[in-house]
Formats: structure tokens, sequence, C-alpha cells
């Protein structure tokens, strides 16, 4: 199986005046055509900057290394100028708040029609008329009116779709989406994602989807990827992350899903404590301080991702000896 | 069958929408102030532009015999020391004023725009370069500045205009690279990144746009800030020089006449003391139609 992006060793630090901020750390992973990856974690687990990083959108201050091949050639050594003719076009991305991601000044058609005049040599009124086109394939009723509104006239759902639009307006390979629902309503998002799985169907995408919501990706994704503190703690098929999970991160993270059949007046289930710092992470396990089953060991030595299964890898000193986690 | 309920008029699409561009429009022509002084300042303008070819007399046309007569029919305002009317002459002067005041308010919103939202986009050096040299236009006394250079380069209107487009794109500069600033991180401009945009086309396209509001009203503001300094430096002898008049080389011109025929000192300062009041609530008026915030209907 080819790998349509294939991220070796990835290392985002940001530069503060407190001093390097250590983001993403050491994460490799890769995404065949046509799958869905999504990736996982609370606030602040670097899937967000992991994302940034390979769309080279993220500010000075960071310095990033590794290895990102996405068709066969490596985003990090790029030119500026190569990069933008990837934007947009071979890589397209959503982002979280569908509110200020489009500009207030312009007509949503003329944003969609924008991103197709910068990619492609046609005049305006092609590049209007395949804004339409786009529209119509994500699910903007009434396309020839709403095409000259301005976004304050969209509700968020609509704008979330015309944001997709504008992702997906040159057929690109790979669509990033972060966080892609979290700013909208509950029933809205099952509606916007049901549009990203159409898309992907209707134009052979691959989509990596970032979000911190387990329950979203449960019924959409093909391979989930779990981050905490920067780190890759745990990857594997869906069903297996669901059903034989092996890191205590990511069961902790399951069992924090609020039921549906949940008895009324029972408390929610959290992650006690607070992610560590990122300036000095303290040595050994990273969720150590947090995790239930922590053991001396695992204040002072790091664990490694390690194989577990079939295409299944978790971070995790005492993997082994725990089994599958329930 | 249940009955479909119309997309449309459930997310309340039956209106015809309105761009913002529309709705402070809307919002202008219903602030009256601003709505009085616009009608005023073209009827003013339209007077220094095109009253003077009413009158018999030129600008320049002495007669000896006529000196400083009181106004009259036939010389509305009166006529000067050695016998020039005075309308002609100030109608005239309005007009050299008006024009170095709209020169300087495009050139200085030319270079105080493109300036100030290069500072303002890539920041860093290049705004610490841009800033301070803004400081430093600033901070030396303006009045001491122009009167050098304007004595070297300000005899004529043109000259002058770019004297003081030198001095005040600063302000405009300012405005524009704190809205840059503001708005380069909202989530659309990391959006138009997201797609492809080259820097030109995000700070021309998505970023500039949405300076216009306080770019226009800041523009009212320069024009009735140079309307003055010509005014002062023209008054000094440092401006515009005769026999070209302006409002303010009329006054210094009569300015010895105040006790005996206080018009002919007032009339020009009237004119100077009106246009600014105008542009300023020209400037209230757009400032509150502009402001996307603003509850006015």
């Amino acid at each position: 199986m080819t790998f349509l992006l294939d991220v070796k060793g990835l290392n985002v630090r940001f530069r503060t005046e407190f001093g390097l901020v250590h983001a993403v750390n050491e994460v490799s992973f890769s995404v065949s055509k046509g799958e869905t990856l999504a990736v996982v974690g609370e606030s602040g687990s670097g899937k967000s900057v992991t994302a940034l990083a390979l769309m080279r959108l993220l500010d000075r201050t960071a310095l990033i290394d590794g290895e990102a091949s996405f068709e066969g050639v490596n985003l990090f050594t790029m030119s500026e100028k190569e990069m933008q003719k990837i934007r947009g076009a071979r890589i397209g991305m959503i982002f979280q708040d569908p509110m200020t991601a489009l500009n207030p000044v312009f007509t949503v058609g003329d944003q969609i029609a924008e991103v197709v005049l910068i990619h492609r040599d046609c005049t305006k009124q092609e590049a209007k008329t395949r804004a339409i086109e786009m529209m119509d394939l994500v699910g903007i009723p009434d396309s020839r009116r709403r095409v000259d509104q301005y976004p304050h006239e969209f509700s968020g759902g609509m704008r979330q779709r015309a944001m997709i639009a504008m992702a997906i307006a040159n057929s690109p390979s790979l669509l990033i989406a972060d966080e892609p629902t979290t700013a909208l309503d509950v029933t809205v998002q099952a509606q916007v994602m049901e549009v990203i799985r159409s898309v992907q169907e209707s134009i052979g995408l691959t989509v990596m989807l970032i979000t911190h919501d387990l329950g979203l990706v449960a019924g959409f994704a093909d391979r989930i990827q779990v981050m905490y503190a920067g780190q890759l703690v745990e990857t594997a098929e869906r069903d297996r992350i669901f059903y034989e999970t092996r890191n205590p991160y990511t069961r902790a993270l399951l069992d924090s899903i609020p039921s549906q059949l949940g008895v009324p007046g029972t408390e929610l289930k959290t992650i006690g404590g607070n992610p560590p710092s990122l300036l000095s992470p303290p040595p050994g396990c990273l969720f150590q301080p947090r995790c239930v089953h922590a053991t001396e060991d695992c204040r002072m030595t790091r664990p490694e991702l390690k194989s577990v299964g079939q295409n299944h890898l978790s971070r995790c000193l005492r993997s082994s000896d725990l089994g599958v986690l329930r | 069958m249940t009955d479909l309920v119309d997309v449309n008029s459930r997310e309340g699409l039956g209106a015809e929408s309105l761009s913002f561009g529309r709705l402070a429009l809307r919002r202008f022509v219903r602030h009256r102030p601003a709505i009085v002084s616009l009608f005023l300042l073209i009827l003013m303008v339209l007077a220094f532009f095109f009253a003077g070819r009413l009158s018999n007399f030129a600008f320049d046309a002495v007669d000896v015999t006529k000196r400083l007569e009181n106004p009259s029919r036939e010389h509305p305002f009166g006529t000067d020391e050695i016998g020039r009317d005075l309308f002609v002459r100030t109608m005239l002067g309005g007009q050299y004023s008006v024009r170095v005041a709209l020169q300087v308010s495009l050139l200085a919103t030319a270079i105080g725009t493109i300036l100030g939202a290069i500072a303002g986009y890539f920041g860093r050096w290049v705004d610490t370069a841009i800033s301070q040299m803004i400081n430093l236009i600033l901070i030396v006394p303006a009045l001491i500045v122009l009167a050098v250079f304007a004595q070297r380069f300000g005899g004529s209107p043109v000259g002058l205009a770019l004297v003081l487009s030198g001095l005040l794109w600063t302000r405009i500069a300012r405005v524009v690279r704190g809205v840059v600033m503001q708005y380069k991180e909202q989530e659309f401009v990391l959006a138009a990144k997201a797609v492809g945009a080259k820097p030109g086309r995000i700070v021309a396209r998505h970023i500039l746009p949405n300076v216009v509001g306080s770019v226009l009203v800041e523009i009212t503001l320069l024009l009735g800030t140079a309307i003055v300094l010509e005014s002062t430096l023209s008054f000094l002898g440092l401006g515009v020089q005769p026999p070209i008049p302006t409002l303010g080389n009329l006054i210094q011109q009569s300015k010895g006449a105040i006790d005996d025929a206080p018009l002919r000192v007032l009339l020009p300062g009237f004119f100077v003391v009106f246009f600014v009041l105008f542009i300023n609530f020209l400037g209230d008026g757009l400032r509150d139609a502009l402001d996307p915030r603003s509850k006015r209907q």
C-alpha cells in the first residue's frame, strides 16, 4: 500500500520568553490514500500544531524538524513558493470556527471562487460556476442565490459547509480538518461530518480529522491516533482503539465520553490533574501523574512506542502486564 | 405527505441581502449633521471652483482708484489695498486651499496606507524600521520642520502639498498599522494562507478592505488638518506665495484691517473654520456609519 502522507520524526518546538516549548515530540505516522485518520487528544496535546506544521502555517517562533513526504515531495524542505502551490490545491484545510474563518467583507461565492482563481488559469465566470458546483456538492441549498450572499447571512453549519467547499474546490488529495465541528451545535455536527464523508466518497479524498471528540470519530475514522503532551501514545484501527484499548490514557479518554444511557445525577467522569508543562517535562512517563496504573518505574523511565498487536502501537511501560484495558 | 417548509423562508432569506457597504450607506444617510455638512461642503467647494467666474474681475486685476472699498453690489467682499476684487480672490484662495488639502490627503493616504500595511503585516524589523521613522517624524517640532521645508519648496501649491504630505502620512500609517495587526491574527487570514494565497493578495484582498472604514474617517480629519496647516503656513508667509491667493495668505494680507474693516479678515477665516467644522461632522457620520457594531438605524 502506498502512503499519501508519510511523516517521520516530526518535532515542533516554540521559542518563548521562558524557553523552548516542545509541542510535538518525535511524531511519526502515515496516511494511506482514501483512508480517514483521526488524531485525538485533549487541548495542548499537539494535534493542531501537527496539522499546522504540515501546512507550514506556524509562525516564525516555531522550529520544525523531521520529514513529511506528501505525493513524493518533502513538505518541510520545499520553498515557500512551492508550498503555496500545495496549499489549497493538493492539501485543503478546514478550521475550527467557521464564524471567523470567512472574511466578512466578501461574498461566500467570491471566497470560494478565489481559491479556484489562485490555482487555476480560468476566468472569473468559470471560477464562479465552479463555486456554485462546490456549494451544491456540500449541500448548500439554493446555491445560485447563496453564492452572492455574505458570511453573516449564513448559519454556522452553512458556513462550515462553505469552508469545506473552499477546501475542496481544487480537488485536493488530502483534507486536513482541524476540529471541524467543535464550534457547532451537536445536531449540526452530524450533518457536517456527513458532508465530509459524502465529499470524500465522491472525489476520493483522504481525510486527516483532528478532534478531541472520540464519539465523533467512532462512526467516521478508519484509524485513530491518540496524542498526549506532544507525543503519540496509541495508534490502531478504529475498533482496536475502542475495544482493545492498550494505553491507560486512551482508556481514560474513552471513559470520559458521557454516556447517553447515563443515570441523571451521576457525575461526569474526568481525568484528574492537568497535562504536564511542555516547557520542562518531567522524567518518566508524561501521563504517569494522572495515571491510575502508575508504578514507581513509570516515574523514572520514559516509555517508548511499542507494537502491541497488528498495526497497533502503544506507549506504556506496563502494556504487556496490563493487557487489554476495560 | 406533510408540508415541506421552504428552507429559504425559514432561514430569513426572503429579504434582499444587504452588503456591509449598503448598510453603512443607509446609516450614513440617516446621520443628519453629516448629510447637512456634506451638502454644505459640496456647495462650498463648488463656489470655490466656479463662483469666481461669475464676477467681471480677474483675481489679479489691479484698480488703484477703488482701493479698500467696502462690500458692494459690484464687489461683494470689497477690495484690497491695491483695488483687487476680494470675492474673486477669496473664492480662488479657497480653491487653492482645497486643492492643497486634497492633494495632501491623497498622497498622505497612499504613503500611509502602504507603509502602515507593510509594517503591520510583516512585523519584526520591518515594523521597527517604519515605526521608528514615524516616531522620528512625530517628535521633531512640526512647525519648525514645515517652516524650513516650506521656505525651500513651499512657494507653489504643489510644493506645499508635498511638504505637508511628508509630515501627515504618519497618522494614516499608525491607524492602518494598528488595524492590519488586528486583522492579520484573524482566522480568515490563516484560512487564506491555507488555500495558498500569497502575502500580497492576503494584504490587498483580505486585510485592506477591512481597513477602509478607519482610513476614510482618518482622511476627513486629515483634510481638516491640511487646510488649517496650509492656512497657518501661508499666514506666516511660509506657504503659498502671492500673487497666488490662499485662505491663509488672504488673512495675512488683510490683518492690519481688523479694526477698520473686520469683514476683510474674517471672511477668509470664516471659510477655513466652516470647512473644518463640516469636515469633522462628516467624519463623525462616517465613523458611526462604518462601525459594524453601530446600532443606529
